[in-house]
């Protein structure tokens, strides 16, 4: 009875009530744009870490901390089809890298060198896409992909040899001549002292004269990014103390920062949001409480008991946001899936930005159904301080002088 | 009144004396130890708690400005030439047919994976030159006597360390013990030198250790096969062309 | 006259329009408040960038920023500062020697970018000096003294009067190396620039490497206003063909980016906020012509035109929307101005801020004309909301109107 009273006042200002639904509306749809539009940005940011880095990480142990090439560990077969038999991994990308000088005519430079396999690395970060000159690296070939500016600083274009200096496992000397065989961009290493070299993974072993089958580090990749952290205790525990294994949040700490700092802020303009939508919403209670003034004296006075009259306009409200709320989620629904299919394109200048970072250059949507709740009920929650204030002007209303309007 | 005088003369000409006398032994042992116009032969055995790898070399040198280094054993790295020429050190290699000249980033990393740095390689002189040395003691190392000496960097000398202290042998001038520490007095390296054999003409220590303090089961050791020390040198050797020639 | 009825019409039902104008108040105070924390955020991100390694634009030879070659030398610097001293706007001017180069201990290795600065006028362009915790600023009547960031002074394991021993490869091609004292430590809240520069004095850099008097490899100019100084660039580029000049969005554009992207993010902000009030002001003038439809039914049916009508009501919405928006700008500039002075500390996420080179402690900016633009939006949205409300009153038919209840 109570509902229906409550329903059927609710329409019977149509206008008024349709507008306060839009306000409720328009906050929630916005609200959830914008933190599905951030979470968005968020799971690209992840993905093209985790892209380069794996969901978890196995290295030698100590390795994290001192990161020399003695302490590299074996990716023989067995310890590699043991990892890929853990529950949930999809594939591990095996990775050598080191230091050389690489040197081409007079000129010598210090420089990274990762030794990888050509076509997983590709299938991951997309390092093909990179290469502006000459040919992306083969598998078991002798060849080497230059960064642009050490390319330039040598003096070395595609089909050059170079020479590869440095210090090998266990004391040995590394060196080698290889061709170059493509030359790449990468942007954010523009204006550092040491430059950045690719080779195929045997490549990188027969440099620096390791056993066979070694690595400086598997980068695992999971099917489900929420089960990183008990997948890499199975690991920790399959693969014994020599190894370390470490999950993406260890290895990049500094990307899990950057989307807290961001988060905290996002939060914070989404507060914003939904108080000033609250307050659109107690203007429209107050309003309408003072208006029916006359009405609910003479309902008190017909033997509507204050209670139950306070508890109808209490549902009163809260019927009407949650109805806000729901078609706010139903008519966001669609819209965050059409986007988060079709991901707004970014144009100009960010594009280069968006590619430095590995993450595709569009404004990536996301689909959590964390976002839906956590929103619905903040709105919720609102409606229901809301729609104690008339409560307290039931409580203090008089009836022979809301009767006679005075 | 002149007494005073005359003592405080006497006493300070005689600290004088000290000091003189110990820059002086230091030289000589340094002399004794890096720089000596001589051909050698030697093995370099790398020693860590994992592994342990060994070497074979054999060295000309021309005083403390001059030497070339050709490692002759393990197969991987024979041919290989380091020549210094005073504060440079190239590197021919020739599995790539290549030199390179050793670059700043280079020079404080490991020499062939052992405990010696490039820089220890080129900065023979460093001892004599960048400290103020003094005798402070006196002790018995494998039945020598030795000063027991302390040299403290200069205060715009490029040296990174805080304090050394060699056990140098009175008589025969071996460096027989060094221990490197760093400005807070914390010990870094540790060096001994022993087993003294007849050379050619001479007796030196044949077999030099490097100790790695921090990280124990980490050590070098180097044994001198064989010496020659009326070996006749001219700098024109020591070049970039004799590099790949040298055998 | 009309002006003067729309006024006092507001505030015959004084509850509702205090509330809608208190919803926009406070809407105005939140996306203000957004705005210029987002542009306190990015324009400090930029004038510590500026203020203390990149100055308003740098001076080099063209060939020099490739590698730091120090044989790529500006030359004749004497008359070049005195002429850059000399151009408006520019409060300081001065030349360094730059090369890269590797710092020791006995600890450990780093390479690093050295800097040899005219320790009495480096700090026209630089405040370096002010962002030491430990120890001085380089003082020419110490001996061969060096300034290092704590995070490198950790790394390699030293202290205030520790040794360390550079080693740099000199204009004539040889390496030479250099002791150097550590007189102060420093802290900036970019720990890329922490990690790789270190300061030493001209003097000391050039005995080290023989560099000649009178030449230099870089002049930093320092510009105020910060804006005026690509105008200067732009005549120095002019006067000197001969030497590179650029910017500090050429050195930085990932700053230039930020800048931007900031400034755009806190508008479009405040204009999600305008429409979810829009929305309220609406709600809030529909009742206003429900409620006194007999009213303005007898106005229209004395004579007054519609339009009038239609202008009163518009002024109405203005007047109730100003009432809001000028409490709202005026508590924004009061909160602004408290915290534009104290800062916002948010410590609790200072890891993930410096992380991205944000300093931890935020002050909020706006300019006056920020808020008068802000105005301008808030009327905007007032007319806008106006229109369906003021419509509605103009479809009332007097006569029925004149009959109905209110």
């Amino acid at each position: 009875m109570l509902w229906t009273l409550a329903w059927r006042n609710v329409w019977r200002n149509r206008r008024r009530s349709v507008l306060t639904l839009a306000t409720i509306l328009l906050a929630v749809v916005l609200g959830l744009l914008m933190r599905s539009m951030q979470y968005g940005q968020y799971g690209a940011m992840i993905d093209s870490t985790v892209a380069r880095t794996g969901h978890i990480q196995v290295h030698g142990e100590g390795y994290w901390d001192n990161k020399s090439i003695d302490r590299s560990i074996s990716a023989a077969a067995a310890t590699l089809s043991e990892i890929r038999g853990a529950a949930g991994v999809t594939d591990v990308v095996p990775r050598f890298e080191s230091f050389a000088l690489i040197s081409f005519g007079d000129r010598t430079k210090p420089s990274g060198v990762i030794g990888t396999d050509p076509e997983v690395e590709d299938r991951y970060t997309a390092l093909a896409n990179r290469v502006v000159e000459g040919r992306y690296l083969e598998s078991g070939e002798r060849g080497v992909m230059l960064l642009r500016s050490l390319a330039d600083y040598l003096g070395a274009g595609v089909g050059d040899e170079v020479v590869l200096l440095g210090g090998g496992y266990r004391g040995q000397t590394a060196a080698d001549l290889l061709t170059v065989t493509a030359i790449f961009e990468y942007t954010m290493m523009d204006g550092m002292e040491t430059g950045l070299a690719y080779v195929p993974l045997d490549a990188a072993r027969e440099l620096y004269a390791t056993p066979p089958d070694q690595v400086t580090s598997l980068a695992v990749m999971l099917d489900d990014g929420d089960s990183i952290d008990p997948t890499a205790t199975v690991l920790a525990g399959l693969l014994g103390d020599e190894y370390e294994v470490m999950t993406w949040r260890e290895t990049s700490k500094e990307v899990v920062q950057q989307i807290q700092a961001d988060s905290v802020g996002g939060i914070f303009m989404l507060a914003i949001l939904y108080t000033v939508a609250g307050f659109g919403l107690l203007g429209t209670v107050l309003m309408s409480t003072m208006e029916r003034r006359r009405e609910f004296g003479v309902m008190n006075a017909v033997g509507l008991r204050k209670s139950r009259l306070a508890a109808v306009l209490f549902v009163e409200t809260v019927l009407l946001v949650s109805v806000g709320v729901l078609l706010g989620l139903l008519l966001s629904v669609p819209i965050i899936m059409w986007f988060h299919a079709n991901p707004i394109p970014i144009s100009g200048e960010l594009v280069e930005v968006f590619e430095q970072f590995n993450i595709p250059p569009y404004m990536p949507f996301a689909i959590d159904p964390g976002i839906f709740a956590a929103q619905g009920l903040v709105v919720l929650v609102m409606a229901l301080i809301v729609a104690s204030f008339p409560i307290v002007s039931i409580r203090r209303l008089h009836i022979m002088r809301a009767i006679t309007g005075r | 009144m002149p007494c005073l005088l005359a003592c405080l003369l006497a006493v300070g000409s005689g600290l004088r004396a000290q000091e003189v006398d110990a820059r002086g032994i230091v030289r000589r042992a340094n002399e004794l130890a890096r720089g000596l116009n001589s051909q050698t032969t030697a093995s370099m055995t790398i020693e860590r708690p994992d592994w342990s790898r060994e070497m074979t070399m054999k060295s000309w040198s021309l005083g403390t400005d001059y030497y070339m280094i050709l490692i002759t054993a393990p197969a991987r790295d024979k041919g290989q030439v380091f020549l210094k020429r005073e504060n440079d050190m190239w590197n021919w290699v020739p599995r790539v047919q290549r030199s390179v000249k050793i670059p700043p980033s280079m020079m404080n990393q490991s020499w062939m994976g052992s405990d010696l740095t490039n820089n220890d390689l080129v900065r023979i002189d460093s001892l004599v030159i960048d400290y103020t040395q003094e005798i402070i003691g006196a002790e018995t190392i494998e039945g020598y006597e030795t000063y027991q000496i302390e040299l403290i960097p200069l205060p715009e000398a490029p040296v990174v360390w805080g304090k050394v202290v060699l056990w140098i042998a009175k008589e025969d001038y071996f460096m027989l013990r060094a221990e490197y520490y760093d400005e807070d007095g914390e010990l870094i390296n540790r060096q001994s030198a022993s087993d003294v054999k007849m050379m050619d003409d001479r007796e030196i220590p044949t077999r030099m250790v490097m100790e790695d303090a921090k990280k124990p089961g980490h050590r070098t050791v180097m044994v001198t096969e064989t010496a020659n020390f009326s070996y006749e040198v001219e700098a024109s050797f020591f070049s970039q062309q004799q590099m790949r020639n040298v055998r | 006259m009309l002006w003067h009825m729309a006024w006092r019409n507001v505030w015959r039902n004084r509850v509702r329009s205090l509330v809608i104008a208190t919803a926009i108040a406070f809407g105005l105070v939140g996306g203000v408040f957004s705005y210029a924390f987002m542009m306190g955020l990015v324009n400090q991100a930029v004038r510590n960038a500026v203020r203390t390694e990149l100055g308003s634009f740098q001076v080099h030879n063209p060939e020099y920023p490739a590698d730091r070659d120090l044989r790529f030398m500006v030359d004749d610097t004497a008359a070049l500062l005195t002429e850059l001293r000399g151009l408006p706007g520019v409060v300081g001017a001065s030349a360094r020697i730059v090369g890269t180069a590797m710092l020791s201990s006995a600890e450990g290795t780093a390479a690093v970018r050295i800097a040899g600065v005219d320790a009495a006028r480096d700090g026209d362009i630089s405040n370096l000096a002010e962002e030491l915790i430990e120890g001085q600023y380089l003082n020419p009547d110490e001996r061969i003294p060096i300034l290092i960031s704590r995070e490198m002074a950790d790394d390699l394991e030293v202290k205030l009067k520790s040794r360390v021993v550079a080693s740099v490869v000199s204009p004539s091609g040889e390496i030479v190396y250099g002791a150097f004292r550590v007189v102060g430590i420093f802290k900036t809240v970019d720990s890329l620039f922490d990690k790789s520069s270190v300061f030493v004095t001209r003097e000391d850099l050039a005995e080290l490497t023989g560099f000649a008097d009178n030449t230099a490899s870089e002049i930093i100019v320092r510009v105020e206003p910060r804006d005026a100084g690509d105008a200067v660039a732009a005549r120095v580029v002019a006067a000197h063909p001969e030497l590179l000049i650029r910017t500090w969005r050429d050195l930085s554009p990932q700053l230039q980016l930020a800048a931007d992207f900031g400034s755009i993010f806190g508008l479009v902000f405040l204009a999600i906020i305008l429409t979810a009030l829009g929305f309220g002001i609406v709600n809030t003038m529909l009742m206003v012509v429900m409620e006194r439809t007999r009213e303005i039914g007898m106005l229209m049916a004395l004579g007054m035109a519609r339009a009038r009508v239609f202008w009163m009501l518009l002024y109405e919405t203005a007047f109730l929307s100003m009432v809001g928006g000028v409490a709202g700008l005026a508590l924004s500039f009061v909160l602004l101005g408290y915290l534009g002075r104290t800062g916002i500390n948010m410590q609790a996420w200072a890891e993930g801020f410096s992380a991205i080179g944000y300093d931890s402690m935020i002050y909020p900016e706006t300019t006056v004309a920020f808020y008068f633009q802000v105005a301008g939006m808030v009327l905007v949205t007032a007319f806008l909301a106006s229109i369906y409300p003021a419509r509605r009153a103009l479809k009332l038919l007097p006569a029925e109107a004149i009959r109905s209840d209110t």
